[in-house]
Order: structure tokens, then sequence, then C-alpha cells
């Protein structure tokens, strides 16, 4: 009988019986404790493997991704590549990774288009599910009141450290091993060789980890300034998606400044993938936004917008985003702790 | 003689205008340790700058070796923390929570597990572990966080408010695992609102009031020697009405007086008040049947020192 049960059905014994403590007497514990870095680990894999168990949707949505990815493989694999470029097929490899979580509108493209180059739409999805997982890491730990004990276990910087690295492994779940599966079975169905595209799965990697990073740093601040984790999902998925789909018109109210486009987060990504894939010699696809067509964007040439804006900018949201998150953790109220 | 685990050096913490810690000095010793304050008296502010939790803007604390906040890293592992409030993740099983928490005071995973599964049975979760806490009771939820203030083998647990929002069944097993855990050693620091708490399972007591600490030392000590003057109770076989006009006609302070016994005050420390009655019933031809200390309780204790440290201010 439970202990919890025969607390309520012994009503005629005030005081419950503690024979357990003759039988689970309090032991001391004599044996080694592991160092900091093997407990940021092991705190980044309860937060990886909780927010996997507890989020239905999220396996709903990896099987849709690896499904839509699938067909888009199958697409791919009958659309008859044999006389296609190495050089188009491989603008086409990086225009599908660098596509991948776009969501609105994108005049980013690669060089040239190819016959069966995957352009999968699952951005979308992804966003969503980012955003939906990564609002509970701090607001899940605000309502459950745990922070205190947290803290009380770990100092605050292992803490941040801890959730970041949980978020990014979570995302890279649905981010770094698609794109490496689904790049590796395009690769194959293009007939080209694997080990001599070893620098297209470098750049997926960092890409990944640099577009992961910057993706967590913004659900996780959303998700440390509210109380509830309905709003930093709303907050972060309105805030991406609205950015991303109103942003490009500034640059079409203002062609010449190519710097305009950095302003969009779906944007921003796009470039930087073309920038860990190494591709500098972009295009424009101005057809979104008039009849000129594509025009050439190109990184490394000195003019308008370059590879080191890019990477400015990206620091300036690690810098302001780290910043904001560190700030309020460091200056958690009473009442949050 | 219990020895000094933890001293706290003139501790200063404010928030904005308000002094939380005033130049907070004590001394915890060996054992369990009652710690006691009306609200917003610093105690959970005392509690929290210990663990690291809150910086402070002056002083420190030594905590066996370590000397706070300088090395709270190291310290942290030697600290178990019960918070007040109620505790949960949703979805995860207390096992899981309990297991987690140890992996990160540095266990490995088959050792934060069994560790787990023992301190859960030691406080009475043993079949409930498997639930998602959501479904815990307010006295299951206290005993999660008891079992994870234990779980890292700490040697000194803070408690903070560990009987609040219990029923009277899951306070008496509290209560009792507090005892238990006194009585294998463990250094306990117990901050409550619940006075009997302390009495019951305390053998020292810190008093803090307004940031700055009003009474610390032995329990019983304090309990039974507060103030300048001792109460004392006594019972005679004539009449206590008769024999406490007697006694105050040579200088007794005569608290009450009924039927049964006469409570009147001697000064603290010696032997001279006993000894001057014993003479005064000699002289009336009394016997006296009872003169024994009156022993406050501490809830007496703690509102006396209370008003006291207010009329001063």
């Amino acid at each position: 009988m439970s202990t919890e049960n025969s607390m309520t059905e012994d009503n005629s014994n005030k005081v419950e019986s503690t024979d357990y403590l003759e039988k689970f007497g309090y032991r001391q514990y004599q044996g080694e404790r592991t160092g900091k870095w093997t407990r940021i680990l092991n705190f980044m894999r309860f937060e990886v493997v909780s927010t996997w168990d507890k989020s239905t949707f999220g396996k709903v949505i990896l099987i849709i991704v690896l499904l839509i990815n699938a067909l888009g493989v199958i697409f791919s694999a009958f659309g008859g590549t044999s006389n296609v470029p190495t050089e188009a097929k491989r603008n086409a490899l990086n225009s599908f990774v660098a596509t991948y979580i776009v969501v609105g509108l994108n005049p980013v493209v690669a060089g040239l288009q190819v016959a069966g180059g995957l352009s999968i739409g699952v951005g979308i999805f992804i966003i969503i599910l980012f955003a939906i997982a990564g609002s509970g890491f701090f607001a899940d730990d605000k309502q459950g009141k745990v922070i205190e004990i947290y803290l009380s276990r770990t100092s605050k910087s292992n803490y941040i450290i801890s959730k970041i690295g949980g978020m990014i492994v979570y995302v890279n779940i649905f981010l770094a091993l698609p794109l490496l599966l689904v790049g590796g079975l395009q690769v194959q169905s293009y007939g080209l060789n694997h080990l001599q595209l070893l620098d297209f799965y470098g750049g997926i990697i960092l890409f990944s980890l640099v577009s992961s990073l910057i993706l967590s740093l913004g659900i996780l601040v959303l998700s440390s300034l509210v109380e509830k984790r309905q709003y930093a999902s709303l907050g972060f998925f309105l805030i991406y998606f609205l950015a991303s789909s109103i942003t490009p018109t500034f640059y079409l109210n203002n062609p010449d400044n190519e710097l305009l486009l950095l302003i969009s987060p779906s944007i921003l990504l796009v470039l930087t993938a073309y920038l860990c894939l190494g591709d500098f010699n972009l295009g424009l696809n101005r057809g979104l936004f008039s009849p000129e067509g594509v025009t050439p964007l190109v990184l490394n040439d000195g003019v308008g917008l370059e590879w080191y804006h890019i990477i400015l900018v990206l620091l300036a949201y690690v810098v302001v985003l780290g910043g904001i998150l560190t700030y309020k953790i460091q200056k958690l109220t009473t009442e949050e702790l | 003689m219990s020895e000094t685990i933890l001293q706290a050096n003139n501790l200063s913490k404010s928030y904005g205008d308000f002094l939380a810690l005033d130049q907070f000095s004590c001394e915890i010793k060996e054992g369990v340790t009652g710690l006691l304050g009306p609200n917003g008296a610093g105690k959970t502010t005392f509690i929290r700058s210990l663990l690291g939790i809150h910086g402070i803007d002056s002083g420190n604390v030594r905590f066996y070796d370590w000397n706070l906040p300088k090395q709270i890293g190291a310290a942290r592992d030697q600290i178990g923390y019960q918070p007040e409030v109620p505790t949960t993740l949703k979805r995860i099983s207390a096992m899981k929570y309990v297991t987690h928490m140890c992996r990160l005071a540095g266990f490995t995973r088959s050792a934060a597990n069994q560790r787990a599964f023992d301190v859960l049975h030691y406080v009475g979760l043993g079949e409930a572990r498997y639930r998602n806490m959501e479904t815990f009771s307010q006295g299951m939820l206290q005993k999660v966080k008891l079992a994870t203030a234990l779980v890292h083998d700490p040697k000194l647990l803070v408690l903070d408010e560990p009987t609040a929002g219990c029923d009277p069944q899951a306070r008496e097993q509290i209560l009792r695992l507090i005892e238990d855990l006194g009585k294998v050693g463990k250094n306990i620091l117990i901050s409550t609102h619940l006075l009997p708490d302390i009495e019951r399972t305390a053998s020292n007591v810190v008093v803090m009031s307004k940031g700055k600490r009003v009474i610390q030392g032995d329990l019983q000590q304090i309990l039974s020697q507060s103030g300048d003057t001792v109460e004392y109770t006594i019972r005679v076989t004539g009449d206590h009405f008769k024999f406490s006009k007697i006694l105050s006609e040579n200088g007794f302070k005569i608290l009450n007086v009924d039927q049964n016994r006469i409570s009147t005050t001697f000064a603290n420390g010696t032997d001279n008040g006993s000894l001057k009655v014993f003479e005064l019933a000699k002289q009336q031809n009394e016997h006296i049947q009872m003169i024994s200390p009156y022993k406050q309780s501490l809830e007496e204790v703690f509102i006396d020192v209370i008003t006291e440290e207010e009329h001063l201010e």
C-alpha cells in the first residue's frame, strides 16, 4: 500500500506511521562529483529530453518536415539533372540549405536556377516549432517556481549557458539533422561525390549552429520576459513572421540600399547560409518587387551589401539578445524566483 | 559543545531604498537551528544571499572553510535548499526531477538515480515517484522539495517554511523527517513562522527583525532565561492569596495569583529569590509544595524581543 494511500485510509491513526524512516534511513554519499562542464552538459541534456518528451506537436512537426523533405528528394531524383553543370547543381544545393527556414518573401537567390532543385517550404513549420518549444525554456521554470532551486545548485551564468545550449541542440534536431540528411540524399541524387563536397556539409553545420544560436537567443529572450509560454510563442512567431514579411518592402522602396535586406530576420538567415556555404555570388530576384528580374548581389565586391555587414549584424544580434537575457536572469525579481 | 558551521559577518543588502539586511551577523552551530523573524525581517534575503542567488552589498559568510560569496561555487554542493514556494515542472515525474537536481550537484547518472530512489522513499514518496508532479498534493510537493534539498547529501539543509500548506498529517511527517535528520547529524537551518515547529525540532535559534539579529543562542536557555528576571510559579500548602501578600510586602512582584498558584519574578541568574521565598514560608509556617521557573513559549519570547526591538527604534 502506498504511503499516501495509507495516510488517507487509516483515519483512526492521526499520526502517519514513519516505518519508512527505519526502512530507508538517511545515507551519506561518499562518491566522486563531476566537474562544471559535465554538469552543464547534463543540464542541456535534461532540457532537450524533457522538451522533446513534452512536445507532441514537435514530434508531429518533425514527421511532417521529414515527409515534405522525402517528397522533395523523390521529386528531385526524378527531375533529370544529368545534363546540368556541376556548378548549377551546387547552386541548387546551396539554395536548398539557404531557403530551408525561410518565412515570408525572399528575394535572395543563388546565381543559377536548376531543374529539379529543391525548394522546400518547411520554414513556417520549423519556426512555429521553435516558437512553441523554446518558449518554455524559461517561462516554465518561472511558472513552476524552480529557478530559485536551480540557482541554489548552479551559477546564473551556467544556468543561462545550459538553457541556450539546450535550445541550440533541440533546434538542430529539426535543422541540422534534416539538412544533413536531405542534403546528403540530394548530393547522391545529383550523382556528385560526397567527399568532394565536405565544404558543403561543413557549411550546413556552421549555418545550423549560427542560425540556431540567433533563433535560440530570440525565443529565450522572449521566454525570459513573459510569465506564460504561450505569450512567448506567439510573440516570437509574430515578430519573426511579420518582420520577415514586411521588411523586404523597405528594400522595395529604396532598391539602391541593399543593407535594408538585413532588417528581415528571414533574409538575414538566408544570407548567413550562403556565407557559411562560401557562396558570395548571389542574385536579387527583383521580379518579386519589380520587372527587372534577377540582378547580381556580390558579397565581396566592395559595393553595397558585403559579407562583413552580415557578420556584424549577426554579432549585434548575439550581443544585444545575449545581453538582454543575461541582464534579465541577473536581475530576476523576488516574485520571478 | 557544538561547533560553529556558519558565521555571517556584517551582511548588508538593499533593494533600492529598502535595507533588507543591515549589518546582519549570526552564528549557526551544528544541529538544527531555527531562523525566526516577522515578515520582511530579511530571513529569505539572508538565505538567498547565503546561496549566492542574490548578491550582497557588503559583509561575508564563513561556511566551514569556504568564504562566501567568493567561494560559493564549491560551497553550493554542500547546501541543500528547500524554498518556501511550491515548485513543480510540468510533465516531469518526481524521480526525474530529483535525479536531475542531483546531477546538477555533480553526481553521476547511476549515483543520482540511486540517491533519488532512496531519498524519495525516505521522504515517503516511494510509490508516487514516477507520477508527474503536477498531480501531487501540496504536502507531496513539500516532500519533493525536501527530497531535492537532501538528495546530494549536503552538509547544511536550509528549509524555508518546510511545512507551509501541509495538512496536519503531512506536517507531522515532515517534522518527523526533520527530527530524524537532526538525529543522524544533519545540520539544518529552518526558517518558519510556525514557532511550535521550531520549539519541537530546533536546538538553537536566531531571531531577526528589520534586517538585524535580535537574539541568538541555545533555544532552551532562551526560553528559560530571557530578560533580567525569570518568572516562577509557587505553590504552598496554605492560602495562596495570603502568602502572595507577604511576598509582595517583601519586595516580590506578583504577576498573578489564584487558589492554586502564585506567579512571581526573581532576578535572573541567582538563587536569592527562591531562598527568600523559603525563609518567608518558614516564618509563616507554610510549606512550599512547588517552586519552579515558568517556561515561556517561543512565541512569547519572540513577541517580547520583537516588541522590545520596535520600542528601541
